[in-house]
């Protein structure tokens, strides 16, 4: 009980001592232990974490449409690569449109007007997919996904027609290469904007 | 959860920068090590800040316990490199065996105040530097040791009898 009270004691001397209310009759030992323990932080650690706590050396993401519209052009490379894919899409559609009977004639198959005219309005969806890339960085990981897999899918099978026909052979290994092109572009572009953001950052 | 918001933070480090140090560097042996370890802390509470709910106490007793933390990482770390020869010391005897980290504050503490510190028990080492140097009352130190407030101020009050045994004069 005796050792409670001195504790008590001892803890309001202390309180004393820390906030400067002593007198004369202070004890030595808790003065010098509180001088000892309250000594001023050097000023390299008080730089060190205000270096810390500057904004983070990362810039803060901006959203693809509240970047300047320079920021977001596609390379030289890119932009024609996609404007000719979309141009091949678009020559395959009209000829779809135009010329339906004379390729179903080459192929040696019935023609379908409807299935033609059908096909044609879906590959000027891809073509439009295509232009994408063309015209906004942001936007060429969404062509390569959709145009990409159907321009190499055309390619393998244009690969059929040679020899049967020769234009549409043609065409759609001209579609296939850009595909694979497309996607080779947009590596190259993507790895070129990372890289100049990195040393943006250094 | 109320969460504490990113321009609070300057604040906090400003009031608080200051009576951390001074806890961290009573529990290790050099300057050095303190601004290390202090600069460690601060690192981790901006990066947990976010996530800081102030509805859950004082910022002042979080900082200390990620001190704490960090504190033990590091005698966890370092701790091993030092040599464990107690003869050298001279303060060695009535010492805890299983306390390296009063071993090296006896030994190679940079100053008197932790070379003195290095003969109370870890619990003790830790009531004193919490009261002096983060200058937290016992209420706090309860809280952040786990026991009641009464027990607390035993500590401080053992650990102060015992300094004044090895100083003679304090």
């Amino acid at each position: 009980m005796s050792e409670d009270f001195d504790a008590d004691a001892l803890d309001t001397s202390i309180d004393d001592v820390l906030t400067g209310r002593v007198g004369s009759d202070a004890d030595p030992g808790l003065l010098w232990l509180a001088a000892a323990s309250r000594p001023t932080p050097p000023a390299s650690l008080l730089a060190r974490i205000d270096a810390q706590m500057q904004p983070a050396a990362v810039p803060e993401r901006i959203p693809a449409r509240q970047r300047p519209f320079r920021d977001d052009r596609p390379s030289l490379f890119l932009s024609a690569v996609a404007a000719a894919l979309s141009f091949a899409f678009v020559f395959q559609a009209m000829g779809n449109i135009v010329a339906g009977d004379w390729i179903a004639e080459n192929l040696g198959e019935p023609h379908g007007p409807h299935a033609y005219f059908e096909g044609a309005l879906a590959m000027t969806a891809a073509a439009v997919c295509a232009l994408a890339a063309a015209v906004r960085r942001s936007w060429a990981g969404v062509s390569v996904l959709s145009c990409s897999p159907l321009a190499l899918s055309l390619g393998i099978h244009g690969l059929g027609e040679i020899g049967q026909f020769a234009a549409g052979a043609i065409l759609h290994v001209i579609e296939g290469t850009l595909g694979l092109l497309l996607i080779g572009a947009w590596w190259w572009d993507r790895r070129d904007t990372l890289r100049r953001a990195r040393e943006e950052l250094t | 959860m109320q969460q504490a918001s990113a321009g609070e933070f300057a604040e906090v480090y400003a009031e608080h920068v200051t009576p951390v140090w001074r806890y961290v560097r009573l529990r290790l042996p050099s300057d050095t090590d303190a601004e290390d370890v202090t600069s460690q802390v601060f690192e981790r509470a901006m990066r947990s800040w976010s996530g800081y709910d102030v509805s859950r106490g004082r910022v002042g007793g979080w900082l200390i316990g990620i001190a704490r933390h960090t504190i033990a990482d590091w005698w966890r770390r370092t701790g091993r490199e030092f040599p464990t020869d107690l003869a050298a010391s001279g303060l060695g005897e009535g010492v805890a065996e299983d306390d390296p980290e009063g071993e090296v504050l006896r030994r190679l503490g940079a100053d008197e105040v932790r070379r003195r510190l290095g003969v109370l028990t870890p619990r003790e080492r830790e009531a004193v530097a919490l009261r002096f140097g983060s200058e937290l009352n016992s209420t706090e130190i309860a809280e952040i040791l786990g026991v009641t407030p009464s027990a607390a101020r035993m500590l401080l009050h053992r650990g102060i009898g015992r300094l004044r045994e090895v100083m003679g004069d304090v």
